[in-house]
C-alpha cells in the first residue's frame, strides 16, 4: 500500500481494531465469572483509590466556580442566591463528570496503558493467550467494567464534595450564606442535571478505560512504546471526553 | 484482601447510590425520607414549568414538580407536596415567576383551612392567572385593608370634630373660635379629603369599567390596567392618611383651647360651612363603612379571577 | 504431531517467513535455529496461533488451528506450555502465584492441592524457596526457571522454549539445558526449542530446523547436522562454536 493511503487508512484501522477489541470483550462477558476477582481489583484501583484525588479536584472546582460566579455577579439586581443556582448545576451537569474524567484520564488511563503496554512488550499478554486464557476477557473486560461501574460512583462523590467546596467558599468569602446558596440551588434545580451527569460519567468511564486498554493492548516497540502508549492514552482519553461531552450535550439537551 | 475489596466496593457503590438519591431529593426540596403526596393540575399555559421546579405556598417551597405532560388543552402537571401541607378544597394552582432571576414555579393558593382536604392524587383546579395577576392577588387585599384602616381613621377624626362642633355652647364657641382661626387650613383639609375620596371613588369606578370592558379581551391588558389602578389608589390613600393626621392635629389644638374665641363668635357662617362640609364627608364615610362592598365590590372581583 | 505447512508471513509488507514448512514428531525435541531476527519467534507464535499465517497452515494433531473457533484454539493451547524469551512472568503476582495461576484458572483444585502442585513444579526447576519473592527480585536465571515451572504446571503435551539460555551465564545455561532434557525425559513432553545457542542445540535436541533468509533453509537430525556440507549452516554453526569450545 502506498504511504499516503496508509496514512489515511490508519485512523479507520484503529477504529476498526477498537471495535473488534470491544466486541471481543463483550463476547467474553459470559466468562465473567473467571475474571471476577480481577474486576474487583480493578474496581478498587480505578474507583476506590481515585476517590481522594477526585475529591480534591472536585472540592476546588466547586470552590473556584463559586468564587468566580460571585465575582461576575456585579448587578445588585441579581440576588446572591443565584450563585447556588449556577454552581450546583455546573457541578452536576458538567464539572462533576468532566473533572472526574480528566483526573481519571491521567490517573487511570495512563496507568492502564502502562500496565497493558508493559504486559504486551514483555510478552505477558502472549503468555496469557498461550495458556489458553482469553487475554481480552482477562485484562480488558475487568478494566472497562470497573470504569463503567466506578466512574459514576466517583461522579456522585465529585458532585457532593464539589457542592460542599462551593458552599465552603461561599461562606469563607462571604459571597452568599449557605442557606441562600442552597435556596438558589433548589429554586433552579433541574432533575435532569444529575441524570445527565450520571450518563456522562458512564460514557466517560467507558471511554477512558476502553481507549486506554486499546492503546495499551496494542502497544508496539519496547519500553519506548510503553511510554508512548501511556501519553497517548492520557491525551486520547481527555480528547474523547471533550468530544463525548459535546456530543452528549447536543444529543440530550 | 478479597473480602476487604468487596467491602470497599460495596460500601462505595451503596453510598454513592444513597447519596445520589438523597441529593436529588434534597435539591428538589422533598423530604429526604418518607413520602410526599402527589397531586395533579391542568394549566392552560405552564409558563415553562419543568420537572424539578418548586411548588410554592405563600412563597414557601413545599414540594416539586414530578411530571409535565402536554395535553390538548394545555399542560398536565404532576407535583408532589410535603405530607404536612394540607391542600384543602378551594386550593388553586398557577404557574408563576419569570425566567432566570426568579425561577418558574407552581404557586398554590390554599383554600380555607377548615374546608375538606383534597385526596392525594386529586386534580387541583388551576387559577388561570397570568403572572401579573398573581402579583395583583397578592396586592389587592393589602390595598383593601389599607382603605379600611385609613377610612376608619378619617371617619373617627371627623366624628371627633363633629362631636366638638355639636357639643355644649361654651365649647362650641371655643371650637368655632379655634376653627375660625385656622379656617384656611381646615377648609383645605376638607377639600383635600373630598378630593381624595372622589379620586378613590373615581378610581374604583374606573376599575369597574375596565373590568367590565376586558371580558373576552386580553386578560393581560386588563390585569395591567388593574395594577395601575391599584397603584393610584394606593397613592390616594397615602394622601388621605396625611389629611387625617392633619385633621387630628387640628382637633387636638382645638381641644387644648388654642385660638381666639372672639373671632369665632362674630362669624357663625364659618361654623355652618364647616359643619356642612364635615357632614358631607361624614355621609360618604359612613356610607363607605356601612356598605363598603358597594365601593369595593369591583375590587373584590380581583379575588375571583 | 505438529505440522507447519508452507507458511508465509510478513509485517508491514516486509516478509519474515516465506514458504516455511516443518514437522515436529511426538516425543521429539525439535530445535529451531537461526540468526537473531530471522523469524524464529514468529514461527513459534504461529504454532500456538498467537500469529496467523498470511498463507499456509499450521496443524496440531491434524487440526488446522486457523480454521477453528477461538474457544477451540484456546483448548488446543492448553496442551502447550510456553517459556517466553524474557520469562513473561506476571509482575502483578509473586513467584508462587505465577506458577499457581494456570492451576487456579484451569483446574478446580483446592488451595492445598495447588500449594503442593506448585511446590512440585518449583522443585522440578530446582527452585524451592522463591515462592513469595516478587518477580522483580529474581535474577535472570531464576525468572526463567519460575517461568518454566509455570509452563509445566498443567503438565503440557508440548512445551516451547523461546531462547531459554539467552542472556544467561554459561553455568546457568547449562542448568537450564539439563532441566529441559530432564523434563523431556520425565514428563514425556514434546519440546520445541527456539535458540541461536548451538551449545543448547547439541546438548538437548534430536531434530534441528535452520531458518535463514526468511526460508526454512535446512532440516534434519542432530547427527545429520554434524555431517552437513551446507555452507550457510556450517558458518552459522561455526560462528557459535566458540561457545561450545568454551564449554568443553
Ligand atoms: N508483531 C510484529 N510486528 C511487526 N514486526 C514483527 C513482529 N514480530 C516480529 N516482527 C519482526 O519479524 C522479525 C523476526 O522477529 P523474531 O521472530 O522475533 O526474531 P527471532 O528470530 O530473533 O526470534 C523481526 O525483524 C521483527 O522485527
Ligand atoms: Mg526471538
Amino acid at each position: 500500500m502506498p504511504q499516503v493511503v496508509l496514512r489515511v487508512a490508519k485512523p479507520f484501522m484503529n477504529i476498526g481494531r477498537f471495535t473488534i477489541l470491544m466486541s471481543s470483550a463483550f463476547m467474553s462477558l459470559r466468562e465473567l465469572k473467571t475474571y471476577r476477582q480481577n474486576t474487583q481489583i480493578q474496581m478498587v484501583r480505578i474507583g476506590i483509590e481515585s476517590i481522594p484525588i477526585v475529591a480534591l479536584a472536585a472540592a476546588f472546582s466547586g470552590a473556584v466556580t463559586t468564587v468566580q460566579t460571585a465575582y461576575q455577579l456585579v448587578s445588585p439586581l441579581i440576588p446572591p442566591k443565584i450563585i447556588g443556582a449556577v454552581v450546583v448545576p455546573s457541578l452536576t451537569m458538567e464539572l462533576g463528570a468532566v473533572v472526574t474524567g480528566f483526573i481519571l484520564s491521567g490517573r487511570v488511563g495512563a496507568r492502564i496503558a502502562a500496565e497493558l503496554g508493559t504486559m504486551r512488550v514483555t510478552e505477558q499478554i502472549d503468555a496469557l493467550e498461550a495458556m489458553g486464557l482469553n487475554s481480552i476477557g482477562y485484562l480488558i473486560v475487568p478494566r472497562v467494567l470497573a470504569g463503567i461501574l466506578m466512574v459514576p460512583v466517583l461522579y456522585v462523590a465529585a458532585c457532593v464534595i464539589g457542592v460542599l467546596g462551593g458552599v465552603a467558599a461561599a461562606e469563607l468569602t462571604g459571597a452568599v450564606s449557605s442557606p441562600e446558596f442552597i435556596l438558589g440551588a433548589r429554586e433552579h434545580f433541574d432533575i435532569f442535571g444529575p441524570y445527565f451527569g450520571l450518563i456522562k460519567s458512564f460514557v466517560f468511564g467507558f471511554l477512558i478505560t476502553a481507549v486506554s486498554c486499546h492503546i495499551g493492548y496494542f502497544t508496539e516497540g519496547g519500553a519506548d512504546g510503553v511510554g508512548r502508549s501511556t501519553t497517548r492514552a492520557a491525551v486520547m482519553s481527555c480528547v474523547l471526553i471533550l468530544i463525548a461531552d459535546l456530543v452528549l450535550a447536543i444529543l440530550l439537551l | 484482601m478479597k473480602i476487604n475489596n468487596e467491602l470497599k466496593i460495596g460500601l462505595a457503590v451503596v453510598l454513592a447510590g444513597v447519596v445520589f438519591y438523597l441529593g436529588i431529593r434534597f435539591l428538589r426540596d422533598l423530604p429526604l425520607f418518607g413520602q410526599a403526596t402527589v397531586y395533579h393540575t391542568e394549566l392552560v399555559n405552564s409558563n415553562g414549568l419543568a420537572v424539578g421546579n418548586a411548588v410554592v405556598v405563600n412563597g414557601v417551597g413545599v414540594g416539586s414538580i414530578t411530571e409535565v405532560r402536554l395535553i390538548l388543552t394545555g399542560a398536565y402537571i404532576t407535583f408532589s407536596v410535603e405530607e404536612d401541607v394540607a391542600l384543602t378544597e378551594g386550593t388553586t394552582a398557577s404557574a408563576g415567576g419569570f425566567g432566570f432571576v426568579s425561577s418558574v414555579q407552581l404557586n398554590l393558593t390554599l383554600g380555607p383551612p377548615d374546608a375538606p382536604v383534597y385526596e392525594p392524587g386529586s386534580l387541583i383546579p388551576a387559577s388561570n392567572q397570568s403572572d401579573v395577576l398573581a402579583d395583583l392577588t397578592d396586592r389587592a387585599p393589602a390595598v383593601l385593608g389599607r382603605i379600611d384602616t385609613v377610612l376608619t381613621g378619617s371617619s373617627q377624626a371627623i366624628s371627633a370634630a363633629r362631636d366638638l362642633l355639636t357639643g355644649p355652647e361654651s365649647q362650641m364657641q371655643q371650637t368655632l373660635a379655634s376653627i375660625r382661626n385656622s379656617a384656611g387650613a381646615f377648609e383645605a383639609v376638607l377639600l383635600a379629603e373630598q378630593g381624595s375620596m372622589q379620586a378613590v371613588l373615581k378610581d374604583i369606578e374606573q376599575l369597574a369599567i375596565t373590568l367590565e370592558s376586558f371580558a373576552g379581551d386580553s386578560l393581560g391588558g386588563a390585569a395591567t390596567a388593574l395594577k395601575e389602578v391599584l397603584v393610584r389608589l394606593s397613592m390616594n390613600l397615602d394622601l388621605l392618611e396625611t389629611t387625617t393626621v392633619e385633621l387630628n392635629t387640628l382637633l387636638a389644638s382645638i381641644n387644648s383651647g388654642q385660638g381666639t374665641l372672639g373671632k369665632l363668635v362674630t362669624d357663625d357662617s364659618l361654623y355652618v360651612e364647616a359643619h356642612a362640609a364635615s357632614a358631607a364627608l361624614r355621609r360618604i364615610l359612613e356610607n363607605f363603612e356601612e356598605n363598603p362592598n358597594q365601593y369595593l365590590r369591583h375590587l373584590k372581583l380581583i379575588d375571583f379571577f | 504431531m505438529i505440522r507447519v505447512e508452507n507458511v508465509y508471513k510478513s509485517f508491514a509488507g516486509r516478509p519474515v517467513l516465506q514458504d516455511v514448512s516443518l514437522t515436529i514428531h511426538e516425543g521429539s525435541t525439535q530445535a529451531i535455529i537461526g540468526r537473531s531476527g530471522s523469524g524464529k519467534s514468529v514461527l513459534m507464535k504461529h504454532i500456538i496461533g498467537l500469529l496467523q499465517p498470511d498463507q499456509g497452515r499450521v496443524l496440531v494433531n491434524h487440526t488446522d488451528i486457523g480454521k477453528i473457533s477461538y474457544g477451540e484454539l484456546r483448548k488446543i493451547r492448553r496442551q502447550f506450555g510456553v517459556l517466553f524469551q524474557g520469562g513473561a512472568l506476571f509482575d502483578s503476582m509473586d513467584s508462587f502465584e505465577n506458577v499457581a495461576f494456570p492451576l487456579r484458572t484451569f483446574t478446580t483444585k483446592t488451595d492445598q492441592e495447588i500449594r503442593q502442585e506448585v511446590q512440585t513444579c518449583l522443585d522440578l526447576v530446582q527452585l524451592s524457596n522463591v515462592g513469595s519473592k516478587s518477580t522483580s527480585a529474581l535474577s535472570g536465571g531464576m525468572r526463567k526457571r519460575v517461568a518454566l515451572a509455570r509452563a509445566i504446571a498443567l503438565r503440557p503435551r508440548y512445551i516451547i522454549y523461546d531462547e531459554p539460555t539467552s542472556g544467561l551465564d554459561p553455568e546457568t545455561s547449562n542448568t537450564i539445558n539439563e532441566l529441559i532434557k530432564n523434563l523431556a525425559h520425565h514428563l514425556e513432553i514434546t519440546s520445541i526449542v527456539v535458540t541461536h545457542d548451538m551449545h543448547s542445540v547439541l546438548q538437548i535436541a534430536d531434530h534441528v530446523a535452520f531458518i535463514h533468509n526468511t526460508r526454512m533453509h535446512w532440516t534434519g537430525t542432530t547427527e545429520e547436522l554434524h555431517q552437513s556440507t551446507d555452507t550457510v549452516l556450517r558458518s552459522f554453526v561455526k560462528a557459535n562454536e566458540y561457545v561450545i569450545g568454551a564449554q568443553h
